[in-house]
């Protein structure tokens, strides 16, 4: 069966697309500051060398909190209505998935706190007297299973038959809590910090937070902490995902893509093509360079990818704002009666930014044009470190302009749909 | 920056001077008969009592047209003028939505209005398709 569900499964209006002009101002201030950059900034590596502290206990009353929440959410889920209205549908998509960078971002890496899954790995670990598991985590598996995860997720909103679908989301939920703990059981804490899709998408934006650096409140250029994101195998298919599934949500909305009639393989293709074509361009800019040999160049990608990081977060913003801030409300209204009984009576959504399109688009390509120039910037200083003082400018020209291909699209999709 | 910083700030003062004034009655009027003219044949045509969108449903359950844009006036009247061969639930994502059900050889109007701005797409159900994508600007 097709798929054509508006906003992500749950219903409800999307933003207008943003006016041509704010495009327009926002590529060419794009455009502009990236080879300002190139041509103007330092020449000597500024913000490399800071070194990722130890990480730190989680904190017992976070991890208590997230067990809370963790009922909350699965009670509703599991126990409330059977229909899409259920709070836990809207918690998964809103709350978890979007609201989980901005947590990030402000709060650091708290979701290894709350992570309820940790918790119990923590506990059957001390029963059992293996707290770092029964098998040794294979290194060469890395970010791997986090891949696999958040393609699992991207797929069942964006191109599962029917996303809205309790039944789907009972199912998926299920399916990521068992493999989660199970595997955290036999192979250890190391699981959550490479394997789990959402401790490790939360832990990976927490590098940007400006407010926190390594667990504690300390404000900070998030420019000098965003190259300390570790470099493990599938870093840069895991951004690849990020990117080209926000990518796709977009572009299935256009008035082209909704004119035809595709099966779920092909819309899983299609999303599957939009990682791809975002990971494997990276990987070849961030090759493109001379005077190195066949092993550096192979590291470059991994360690170019914190780069990818700020446009990730800046299209994620763009894309998911409204739904967080409008839906959002919504599904905090529906955790509140989680059960469906209605005794909160009718409270309607503020909309309090679709109300103001002009604002809304202003932030939008805002977004999207900081997280340009912080990537830009963040590759400018770290190709610095890793190319050879002959190749320095033209070694970056390639990844210069993949970021700026990737930020044309990334408006001309918000002005398109 | 100062373009965009500028016309932000119009629109918001623009929506603070105009914004409340246009609070036409929810039409929520089912009615079988076709009231005026806008008698274009495909999507749409912005007319005083509002728009028009002109909806087949062909016997195999095809629907026409597909994923066009209408734009839209928030608190304008939208009518979904609907010609059915075969039986179809048509839903509105609009807030609050609205479902209407048609059966095979029914010609029916629904109207409603759009209070906020936004996409809105109207979707025939049975066959997961998108209709129309209604574009409702302030």
């Amino acid at each position: 069966m097709p798929v054509l569900l508006p906003a992500h499964g749950l219903g409800g209006s999307t933003d207008l697309p943003i006016p041509f002009l704010y495009a327009v101002v926002g590529a060419s201030w794009a455009l502009t500051i990236s080879f300002a950059v190139l041509a103007l900034a330092w020449r000597e590596p500024r913000l490399a060398g800071e070194q990722a502290g130890q990480a730190r206990q989680r904190r017992p009353w976070l991890a208590v909190l997230g067990a809370v929440l963790a009922v909350w959410f699965l009670g509703t889920l599991y126990l409330g209505p059977d229909e899409t209205s259920n709070g836990g549908v809207g918690a998964l998509y809103v709350l978890v998935w979007v609201g989980l960078v901005p947590l990030a971002l402000v709060a650091g890496p708290v979701w290894r706190d709350l992570s309820p899954w940790r918790s119990i790995q923590a506990v059957v670990g001390r029963l059992t007297g293996r707290p770092d598991g029964f098998v040794a985590y294979p290194a060469w598996l890395g970010h791997w299973p986090a891949v696999a995860g958040l393609l699992a997720f991207v797929w069942l909103e964006l191109a599962s038959p029917d996303p809205g679908s309790i039944t789907a989301v009972r199912t998926w939920v299920a399916l990521y809590v068992v493999v989660t703990v199970v595997a955290g059981i036999v192979l250890g804490p190391r699981w959550y910090d490479e394997g789990d899709p959402f401790d490790v998408y939360s832990a990976i934006v927490a590098r940007l937070s400006p407010f926190v650096r390594d667990g504690r409140w300390d404000p900070h250029n998030p420019l000098r902490t965003l190259p300390t994101v570790p470099v493990r195998p599938g870093l840069v298919a895991l951004l690849g995902v990020l990117l080209g599934s926000t990518a796709y949500d977009s572009f299935a909305a256009s008035p082209f893509w909704q004119a035809k009639s595709l099966s779920t393989a092909q819309h899983t293709l299609t999303l599957v093509g939009f990682c791809l074509v975002v990971a494997l361009l990276f990987q070849g800019a961030a090759r493109a360079t001379g005077g190195v040999s066949r092993e550096e160049r192979g590291r470059l990608p991994g360690l170019l990818a914190h780069s990818l990081v700020p446009i990730v977060v800046g299209y994620v913003f763009a894309h998911y704002l409204t739904y967080l801030v409008e839906k959002g409300q919504g599904v905090v209204l529906a955790l509140l009666d989680p059960f469906g009984r209605g005794w909160l009576g009718d409270v309607g959504t503020a909309y309090v930014l679709s109300d103001h399109p002009s604002l809304l688009a202003s932030l939008k390509v805002g977004f999207v044009v900081a997280g340009h120039v912080l990537a830009v910037v963040a590759a400018h200083d770290k190709a610095l470190v890793l190319l050879p003082r002959a190749h320095r400018l033209t070694g970056q020209l390639a990844m210069l302009l993949l970021m700026v291909g990737y930020t044309f699209t990334g408006l001309y999709l918000l002005l398109s749909v | 920056m100062k373009t965009i910083a500028s016309t932000a700030l119009a629109a918001v003062l623009a929506l603070a001077l105009t914004g409340c004034g246009s609070d036409d009655e929810p039409a929520e009027s089912p009615s079988t008969s076709a009231p005026s003219a806008s008698a274009s044949a495909s999507a749409s045509e912005p007319a005083d009592d509002g728009v028009t969108v002109d909806i087949t449903i062909a016997k195999d359950g095809s629907v026409t047209p597909r994923g066009d844009r209408v734009d839209v006036k928030v608190g304008q009247k939208v009518t979904l003028r609907i010609t059915a061969k075969a039986a179809e639930e048509i839903h509105v994502h609009s807030d609050p939505e609205h479902s209407y059900d048609v059966e095979a050889g029914d010609t029916v109007e629904k109207s409603f209005t759009i209070d906020n701005p936004g996409q809105v797409a109207v979707e025939a159900h049975g066959s997961d398709a998108t209709i129309v994508q209604l574009v409702v600007r302030p």
